[in-house]
C-alpha cells in the first residue's frame, strides 16, 4: 500500500477536507481524535475513511501555518496533542468559504438556471 | 532537512488517538478489550501512517544514498585486495587521462589569462612580402613595425592595439648572468591584454617613446620567486640584461606567462630598447623587416569578420602607399601583383601565437585518445569485478527481493557502490597526475633558453574534467553489475540451481583477450623503441665522449663588438690548452648534436663542375678541432694556422675540409682534394673555397646514418658565437672549474653557459627517442596491469561460478592440484588467443613506426619473444590466486551450498 492510493483518493476531497478541519477549529481548540469524530458525524464516513487519513491534513496544515498544535490535557485527564486556528488559519477560512459558496452557485446556476426557460 | 516534531512525537500522538477514541467508545458501551480493538479499526493502518509521517518533507534519496554508501563502505573492508585493485585501476585510469588532459588543456584549450582574451584578435599577414624578415612563422605571420604604427593611428575597429616580439638574453642581477628569454613590447601591451601587477607598475605608454630611452623591465612571477627569491623590495633595483643596466618597475601577475606558452619570457621591456636584444638590425625604422606579432582587441559590438573586412581597404592603401615611398626595392612585375593582392586577416588572438600548438595539436590528441583507452579498459576491469562480487552476493540479494524488497533500490545500491569506487579512485587518481605531468614535462625540449608556461597545477576545468570522468566510469563499470542485481531471480537462486551467468562469460573473456593482445602489441613497440634507444647510445656520435666537455659563448651579447669576438675566442682557446688538465680542445661556430645547425647546398669544382641537390650540413672549426673530437684525417690535412684570415669584419673562406661521405656520395671517383667549392647551387655560385683535407664520418648534426659534411676554419671569417670543446684528462669536474676561472680572468663579464658534457647534450639531442621509449613503457606497464587485473576478475569468476563441477571433481577423487591446474589452463588458453591475434597487430605497427627505429627490424625476434614470456608470467601470476583459492575448495561445504 503505497501513499499513491491514498493521494489519489484524497486529492479530490483534499480542499475539502482541509476547510473542514478549519471550520471544526472554529469552536475552539481540539484534539485529533475530537476533530476526526466531529467530522466523521457530520459527513456520514464519505469524507474521512478512517481517522488515520486526517492526520496527513492535519500535518499540511500545521506546516503552512494556518493550524498550530501543542501538547495538554484532554477532559478524562489523558495526554493529548490539541490543534487551534491561527490568524492566518482564519482568514483563510473565510477565503476558502467564499470560493466554497461562489463554486455552489455557479454549479447551481448551470444545474438550474432561473428565469431563462421556464 | 530537519523537520520540527520527531517521529517518536507523532507515534505518541496516535497512540493518545487511540486512547481517547477507545475511552469514548467504551462511554458508549463497548467493554476495553472491544474498545481498544475498535479503536485500533477505526484509525486504519497505524504503520502507514507512521511511515507516510516519516516519509513527508523527507528527501528519501538523502537518507537512502547515506545508507547505500555506508553499506558500500562496509562491503569495501570486507574485501580488501579486491577493493585495493579495484581502486588502482582507477587511479591508473583517471589519473593518466587527467594528467593527459590537463597537459592538452594548457596548451591546445585554454585562453590568456587576460580580460576577455575571445576579444583579441591577430593580425596575419597573407600574401607576399616585399623585404627580409621570416615568412609566416607558424601561426600568424610577422608583421613590420611601420604596418603596427599607422593602423594603430587610423583605426576604428579596434580599441587598441599592441606588438611583441621575443628574443634571447643574458640576464642577471651583479655581474652573474644567464640565458634567459626576454619579450618586447609596445606600451599598449599590458593594457590591452588587461594585466595587473603584483607589485609597483607595469609598461605603459610611457615607455614607448624615445628609442633607447627607457631602461625599465618588468619582472616575470616566476623569474622574480625562482631567482629573485621573491624579493619584496625588488622594485627600483637593478637587473643587468645583455650587460645593460634596467630598473625594474614592477612584477606581473602570477598567472600572466606572456603570449606564448612555448616561450615564457622572465623580463617584458618597452620595444623601445630593442637595439639592446639586437644591436645588429634595428627594425624599428625600417619598412622592410617584419619581427614582430602584433594583436588588436576589438571595439565592442564588432565582430571579427566584420573587423577584417573593414581593414582591409585600409590595407590596400597601405600596401599602395608603400610602393611609393623610397627605399622601395626594384622588383619584378609579378612580384608586384602578388604583393598588392596581400590580405590581412585577422585570426583569434585569445589563445596567444604559439608555434607549438601546431606541432602539438595531433599528437596530444592521440594521447588523449590512447589514455582513453587505457580508462575504458580499466572500467571494463572494475565491471568485471564488481560482476564477481555480485554473484557473490547473490543469494542474499535474492532474499531480500523475496523478502519485498525494491529492485530500483538493488540497482541504485550497486550503481552508489561504483560510485563510491570511482570517487575514490579519482581522489587516488587525481594525487596520481601531478606527479605524470611532471614527469611529462621533464621531457618536453625547449627552445633555446626560453621556458615553458605549461605547469603542473590541477586547477578547476581539470579537476572537474576528472569528475566527469568519474561518472563516466561509473555509469560504464556499474552499469552491468547493477542491472544484474538487479535481475536476480529469487526462484533460480535460492534454490541454488547454476545463475545463467554463461551468456556474459564469453563477452568477458574476450574482452580479457582483447586486452592482453593490446599488453603484448604494447610491449613489443615498447621494446622496440626501448632497443633504439639503446643502439642510438650504443653507437654514439662516432667519436669517443669520455671527458669530453662542451660550453658556449655570446660575447656580442656580453656587449663586445664583432673584432673583439674573435679576438676573445683567440684568447681563450689558447689559454685553455695550456691548463694542465686539458689535453686538447677546440672551437666550432655551430653547436654540435643539436639536430640543426647550418646548412647550404654547394657547387663543386673538381674534374667536372656538380652541385648538391640538397643541403649539406656545415660547421666551421679551428685546427685542433677534429684532434679533440678524435676524428681521423684519411687524406690530405686539417686545418692549420696559415688558414687565417686578417680580415677582422668579414668573411675570407678560402679552405674545406670535407667527411668521407660527401665524398662518398658526390665525387664518384673524382680526387677531392684540391677541388673548388662555391656556395650555393645555383648557377652564378663561383667556387673558390679548396678542399684541403677528407675527415672520416662522425655525427653533426644528429646519430642517424651518415650525411655530408663540410667544415670551414673557423679563423677564415667572423666569430660572432661559438661552442667550445674541451677534452679533459680526467673528469670533466675539475676541468669546468679551471675553465671558469680561466674565463673570468680574461674577461669577467664574459658569461660561459650550457656548460655540460658530451653525454648530456647526447640526452638533449635524443629526447624524443627518450620520450617515445618511456612513454611507450608506461603505457605498456599500464596496460599489462589492467590486463593481469582483467585477468584475475574472469578468473575468479570463472572459479566462482565453477565451483561445483570442481567440487564433484575433488570429491571423486581428483588431486588437488589439478583443481588449480583447472584454473591455469583456462587462463594459457586465453593467453594464446592473445599471442595469435596479437602477432599480426605487431607486425602491422611494426610496419608504421618503422622510419622511427635504428638498429632493431621491425619484427625483432628477441623483443618479440620477450614480450610474449612477459606475457605469459603476468597470466601465472594473475591465476595464482584463483587457483589457490580452487585447490582449497572444500567439497562438502560447497555442494551442500552453504
Amino acid at each position: 500500500m503505497s501513499t499513491r492510493e491514498d493521494k489519489e483518493r484524497v486529492a479530490l476531497l483534499q480542499g475539502t477536507l482541509d476547510l473542514l478541519i478549519l471550520r471544526t477549529l472554529v469552536f475552539g481548540r481540539q484534539h485529533g481524535q475530537g476533530i476526526a469524530r466531529t467530522i466523521q458525524q457530520s459527513s456520514a464516513d464519505v469524507l474521512l475513511v478512517d481517522h488515520g487519513s486526517l492526520y496527513p491534513a492535519l500535518q499540511r496544515l500545521e506546516t503552512k501555518g494556518w493550524i498550530q498544535a501543542s501538547w495538554g490535557v484532554s477532559e478524562n485527564n489523558r495526554k493529548a496533542r490539541f490543534y487551534e486556528l491561527t490568524p492566518n488559519g482564519r482568514a483563510q477560512l473565510v477565503r476558502e468559504k467564499d470560493q466554497w459558496r461562489r463554486l455552489v452557485s455557479a454549479i447551481g446556476r448551470v444545474l438550474d438556471p432561473e428565469g431563462v426557460e421556464g | 532537512m530537519f523537520r520540527k516534531r520527531t517521529d517518536q512525537d507523532f507515534s505518541e500522538e496516535v497512540r493518545a488517538h487511540l486512547t481517547l477514541e477507545a475511552d469514548q467508545l467504551e462511554r458508549e458501551g463497548l467493554s476495553r478489550a472491544e474498545a481498544e480493538a475498535a479503536a485500533r479499526r477505526r484509525f486504519g493502518n497505524v504503520t502507514h501512517r507512521e511511515e507516510q509521517f516519516h516519509e513527508a518533507g523527507r528527501w528519501m534519496w538523502l537518507d537512502h544514498l547515506a545508507k547505500d554508501v555506508l553499506y558500500a563502505c562496509r562491503q569495501m573492508r570486507l574485501a580488501p585486495v579486491a577493493t585495493a585493485t579495484v581502486i588502482l585501476s582507477l587511479a591508473l585510469g583517471i589519473g593518466v587521462n587527467t594528467a593527459i588532459f590537463s597537459l592538452a588543456d594548457q596548451a591546445l584549450l585554454r585562453t590568456l589569462p587576460v580580460q576577455e582574451p575571445d576579444r583579441l584578435v591577430q593580425l596575419d599577414w597573407k600574401g607576399k612580402f616585399v623585404g627580409v624578415g621570416m615568412g609566416s612563422v607558424g601561426y600568424g605571420s610577422l608583421i613590420p613595425y611601420s604596418l603596427y604604427k599607422e593602423l594603430r593611428a587610423d583605426s576604428q575597429v579596434f580599441t587598441d592595439l599592441f606588438a611583441r616580439a621575443s628574443g634571447n638574453v643574458h640576464l642577471g642581477v651583479g655581474p652573474h648572468a644567464e640565458p634567459a628569454s626576454v619579450e618586447m613590447v609596445t606600451g599598449s601591451y599590458f593594457p590591452t591584454l588587461g594585466v595587473r601587477p603584483v607589485l609597483g607598475r607595469l609598461l605603459s605608454e610611457e615607455d614607448d617613446r624615445l628609442r633607447d630611452g627607457h631602461p625599465v623591465a618588468v619582472l616575470s612571477h616566476d623569474y622574480w620567486q625562482s631567482k629573485l627569491a621573491g624579493d619584496p623590495n625588488i622594485v627600483g633595483k637593478q637587473v643587468r640584461m645583455n650587460n645593460y643596466p634596467l630598473t625594474v618597475v614592477g612584477v606581473a601577475e602570477r598567472s600572466f606567462r606572456g603570449t606564448d606558452w612555448g616561450m615564457a619570457p622572465a623580463i617584458w621591456i618597452p620595444l623601445m630598447m630593442k637595439s639592446k636584444v639586437t644591436p645588429d638590425w634595428d627594425g624599428l625604422q625600417e619598412r622592410r623587416t617584419r619581427f614582430l606579432n602584433v594583436f588588436a582587441r576589438l571595439k565592442p559590438g564588432m565582430t571579427r569578420e566584420q573587423a577584417q573586412a573593414r581593414v582591409q581597404p585600409w590595407f590596400k592603401a597601405y600596401l599602395e602607399a608603400d610602393t611609393r615611398r623610397e627605399g622601395w626595392p626594384p622588383v619584378t612585375k609579378s612580384q608586384l601583383q602578388q604583393y598588392m593582392g596581400s590580405q590581412l586577416d585577422l585570426l583569434p588572438g585569445g589563445q596567444g601565437q604559439a608555434p607549438m600548438r601546431q606541432l602539438l595539436q595531433r599528437p596530444m590528441l592521440i594521447l588523449l585518445a590512447a589514455t582513453g583507452l587505457i580508462l575504458l579498459l580499466a572500467c571494463l576491469n572494475v565491471a568485471n569485478l564488481s560482476l564477481a562480487r555480485v554473484l557473490a552476493r547473490r543469494r542474499t540479494t535474492a532474499l531480500r527481493i523475496a523478502l519485498g524488497a525494491s529492485r530500483r533500490r538493488i540497482l541504485t545500491e550497486q550503481l552508489v557502490e561504483s560510485g563510491v569506487f570511482a570517487v575514490l579512485g579519482c581522489a587516488a587518481g587525481v594525487l596520481l597526475a601531478v606527479p605524470v605531468i611532471r614527469g611529462i614535462l621533464t621531457f618536453v625540449p625547449t627552445f633555446g633558453a626560453a621556458s615553458l608556461a605549461l605547469t603542473a597545477e590541477l586547477d578547476w576545468r581539470v579537476l572537474s574534467f576528472a569528475l566527469a570522468a568519474t561518472a563516466v566510469t561509473t555509469l560504464l563499470a556499474g552499469t552491468a553489475p547493477a542491472v544484474y542485481a538487479a535481475s536476480v531471480q529469487p526462484v533460480n537462486a535460492l534454490k541454488e540451481q547454476s545463475t545463467a551467468v554463461a551468456g556474459g562469460m564469453g563477452l568477458r573473456k574476450a574482452l580479457v583477450v582483447g586486452q592482453f593482445a593490446l599488453a603484448l602489441v604494447l610491449l613489443v613497440g615498447a621494446g622496440l623503441f626501448a632497443r633504439t634507444l639503446g643502439a642510438l647510445r650504443a653507437q654514439g656520435p662516432r667519436f669517443p665522449t669520455a671527458n669530453l666537455l662542451m660550453f658556449r659563448l655570446s660575447p656580442l651579447s656580453d656587449g663586445q663588438t664583432v673584432p673583439e669576438s674573435r679576438h676573445l675566442f683567440r684568447r681563450l682557446l689558447t689559454a685553455i690548452q695550456a691548463l694542465p688538465e686539458v689535453e686538447q680542445a677546440g672551437i666550432a661556430r655551430w653547436e654540435m648534436l643539436r639536430g640543426d645547425g647550418w646548412n647550404n647546398p654547394v657547387t663543386v669544382q673538381a674534374g667536372r663542375r656538380f652541385v648538391t641537390e640538397d643541403s649539406v650540413t656545415m660547421n666551421a672549426v679551428t685546427p685542433d678541432f677534429f684532434r679533440t673530437l678524435g676524428a681521423t684525417i684519411t687524406r690530405g690535412r686539417a686545418f692549420e694556422e696559415r688558414d687565417a684570415t686578417t680580415k677582422t669584419t668579414e668573411w675570407d673562406l678560402r679552405s674545406a675540409v670535407i667527411n668521407e661521405e660527401f665524398v662518398r656520395r658526390y665525387f664518384q671517383g673524382e680526387e677531392p682534394i684540391g677541388a673548388r667549392m662555391g656556395m650555393g647551387n645555383g648557377p652564378n655560385s663561383v667556387p673558390t673555397i679548396k678542399v684541403v683535407g677528407v675527415v672520416k664520418n662522425f655525427s653533426d648534426f644528429g646519430l642517424r646514418n651518415p650525411e655530408p659534411q663540410v667544415y670551414f676554419a673557423l679563423w677564415e671569417r667572423t666569430v660572432e658565437e661559438g661552442t667550445f670543446y674541451v677534452r679533459s684528462r680526467s673528469s670533466s669536474d675539475v676541468a669546468a672549474t679551471s675553465i671558469r676561472s680561466v674565463a673570468a680572468q680574461i674577461d669577467p663579464a664574459l658569461t660561459v653557459h650550457s656548460m655540460r658534457t658530451i653525454q648530456d647534450q647526447l640526452d638533449r639531442l635524443l629526447v624524443a627517442e627518450r620520450l617515445l621509449a618511456a612513454l611507450a613503457s608506461g603505457f605498456a606497464i599500464l596496460a599489462t596491469l589492467l590486463a593481469m587485473i582483467g585477468l584475475y576478475g574472469v578468473l575468479s569468476f570463472s572459479a566462482a561460478s565453477r565451483a561445483k563441477e570442481i567440487s564433484i571433481r575433488l570429491a571423486v577423487g581428483a588431486p588437488r592440484w589439478s583443481a588449480g591446474g583447472l584454473i591455469v589452463k583456462e587462463a594459457a588458453v586465453l593467453a594464446g588467443a592473445a599471442m595469435v591475434i596479437a602477432l599480426p597487430c605487431s607486425w602491422a605497427m611494426g610496419r608504421l613506426i618503422e622510419s622511427m627505429l635504428f638498429g632493431v627490424r621491425p619484427m625483432d625476434a628477441p623483443t618479440v619473444v620477450g614480450a610474449a614470456v612477459v606475457l605469459a608470467l603476468v597470466c601465472l601470476v594473475a591465476s595464482a590466486v584463483p587457483a589457490r583459492r580452487a585447490g582449497n575448495l572444500s567439497p562438502l561445504d560447497t555442494l551442500k551450498g552453504s
